[in-house]
Order: C-alpha cells, then sequence, then structure tokens
C-alpha cells in the first residue's frame, strides 16, 4: 500500500501557485498570503484554515480536505469582496488542481460567506471554503 | 389465459409496514446521536476563554426528528444576541488581525465521514428487528 502522507501541504501551495498565476485576481489585490506581514495593504486573499479527513478506499488511501481561504477590502461596501470571492471561485471551483504526490478527484466550492468584521466596522471580510477528495498516487 | 397466484401479499405488505415503521424510529434515534456527538465534537474544538461559547453549542431537534441543526445559541450567553453573533462567527471565521479557530466546519466534517454508517446501521437495525 502507498504511503498515506498528508495532501495538506502539496494542495496549499497548488492553490497558492493557482492564485498567484491568476492575473485577473492579482490586479485587484496587494498579495495573497499565508502569514500576513505586518503593514499589508488591502485588499488581500489569506489562505486560512483546513480541515482533513480520511477518505481511502480499500487498497489505497485517500482523504477529503477543505482549504478556506479569506478575502480582505476596505472598500465600502460588498462589492469588492464580493468580485475577490467570484474569482476565488472562478480559479478553483471545478478546475484542476494538481497536488503532488497525490491524484485529484474532485474540487468543490463549499461554501461562500460574506461579514463585517467586529473589530473595524470598515473591513469587509469574504470566505470561500472548498473541499479537495485526493487518492495517493501508486508509487 | 394463464393465471398467477401471489399468496402472502397482505402478510408482506403488513411487515413491510412495520419495517417501515422500525425504520423511521432507529433513524430518528441515530439522528439524536448524531447531533449529540456533533455537539460534543463542536465543543471540544472551540476556542474557550469564558466558556459561553462552547456551552451556547446545543441542537435543535426539529418536529419530524430526522431535522436537527447544531450551532451556537445566543440564548445561551450573557452577550446579548449581536454581540454573541460575532463573537460566534469571529471564533469560526476569524477577524483582522485574530485568527479564527474553525469550530463548526471541523465537526460537520467529521460528521460528514461518520453519518453514511451510522445511518446505515440504524436501517440493518430496524430490518434485523
Amino acid at each position: 500500500m502507498a504511503s498515506n502522507a498528508s495532501p495538506l501541504w502539496p494542495i496549499q501551495t497548488s492553490i497558492y501557485s493557482l492564485l498567484t498565476a491568476d492575473a485577473t485576481l492579482l490586479g485587484k489585490i496587494t498579495g495573497v498570503y499565508d502569514e500576513v506581514p505586518e503593514g499589508a495593504t488591502f485588499p488581500y486573499v489569506v489562505i486560512g484554515e483546513h480541515t482533513l479527513n480520511p477518505q481511502g478506499a480499500h487498497d489505497r488511501f485517500g482523504a477529503r480536505t477543505t482549504i478556506t481561504l479569506h478575502a480582505w477590502s476596505t472598500y465600502h461596501g460588498t462589492l469588492e469582496v464580493a468580485g475577490l470571492l467570484d474569482d476565488l471561485v472562478r480559479i478553483i471551483d471545478h478546475q484542476t488542481v494538481t497536488v503532488d504526490g497525490h491524484a485529484t478527484v474532485a474540487v468543490r466550492l463549499e461554501q461562500v460567506v460574506t461579514m463585517r468584521d467586529p473589530g473595524d466596522a470598515d473591513l469587509r471580510h469574504g470566505v470561500a471554503r472548498f473541499a479537495l477528495e485526493t487518492e495517493h498516487q501508486a508509487a | 389465459m394463464a393465471s398467477v397466484i401471489v399468496s402472502g401479499v397482505s402478510e408482506l405488505k403488513s411487515a413491510l409496514e412495520r419495517v417501515g415503521s422500525q425504520v423511521a424510529g432507529r433513524v430518528v434515534q441515530a439522528v439524536a446521536a448524531e447531533a449529540d456527538q456533533v455537539q460534543a465534537d463542536a465543543r471540544s474544538f472551540v476556542r474557550v476563554d469564558s466558556g459561553d461559547l462552547q456551552q451556547s453549542i446545543t441542537p435543535f431537534v426539529f418536529a419530524s426528528g430526522m431535522t436537527v441543526e447544531v450551532r451556537p445559541r445566543s440564548s445561551a450567553s450573557e452577550l446579548d444576541p449581536v454581540n454573541f453573533s460575532i463573537k460566534a462567527t469571529a471564533n469560526e471565521f476569524s477577524r483582522q488581525g485574530k485568527p479564527g479557530q474553525p469550530y463548526m466546519v471541523p465537526a460537520s466534517e467529521l460528521s460528514r465521514a461518520r453519518w453514511p454508517g451510522r445511518v446505515a446501521q440504524a436501517v440493518k437495525d430496524a430490518v434485523d428487528g
């Protein structure tokens, strides 16, 4: 049986590569961050939280991984953050996401949420969560 | 013309009706058990300060018993509903400069994996009597 190494980090790096290769998205934001640098200018996208649940078949390891992306904006209204969320969905949902060491079975949008930031009424926050189902590739 | 006589239809019909009601009862029990597990999982994942958010995570069973909603409820907190909602949301999804600590999504992902087995067992138990 193949190794059961986690697809979590390969998924994050692949998502990061997809986002930073998209000229339309990059034209709207100042960066895509894992850890936001101090003083970063809005708007930007943050790679947030993951969940990973094992989802193997009888002869191979597999996983269902969710990855949550955050869009942050100081635009007065939902327009900008909604546009960023649209871009995230366009780039990722049902698209080919190459996950190193794993075969990607499905890439699906799970949920989109918009909200105001509780600490700053001028900040708009958009959340998009995606689920990726992967299987380990044979060695 | 050939004819076919089928016997035992009424017995089969009553047996299916009996199993049907047993299945419904078992599934309602499974839904309740799953809700309790989601509550326990979410409470184990949530960030705990005062503990009111953790304690507020409770199931609400709809009348049919087939649907349960598990989430934080402001009625269990001393905060007003608006501020409680902000607190619950910010903990799940983060706020600017302060990372989140998701609790409902991980709990629901565990349930997603667990539920098919639980409901299948409930149906099997009902059929097996």
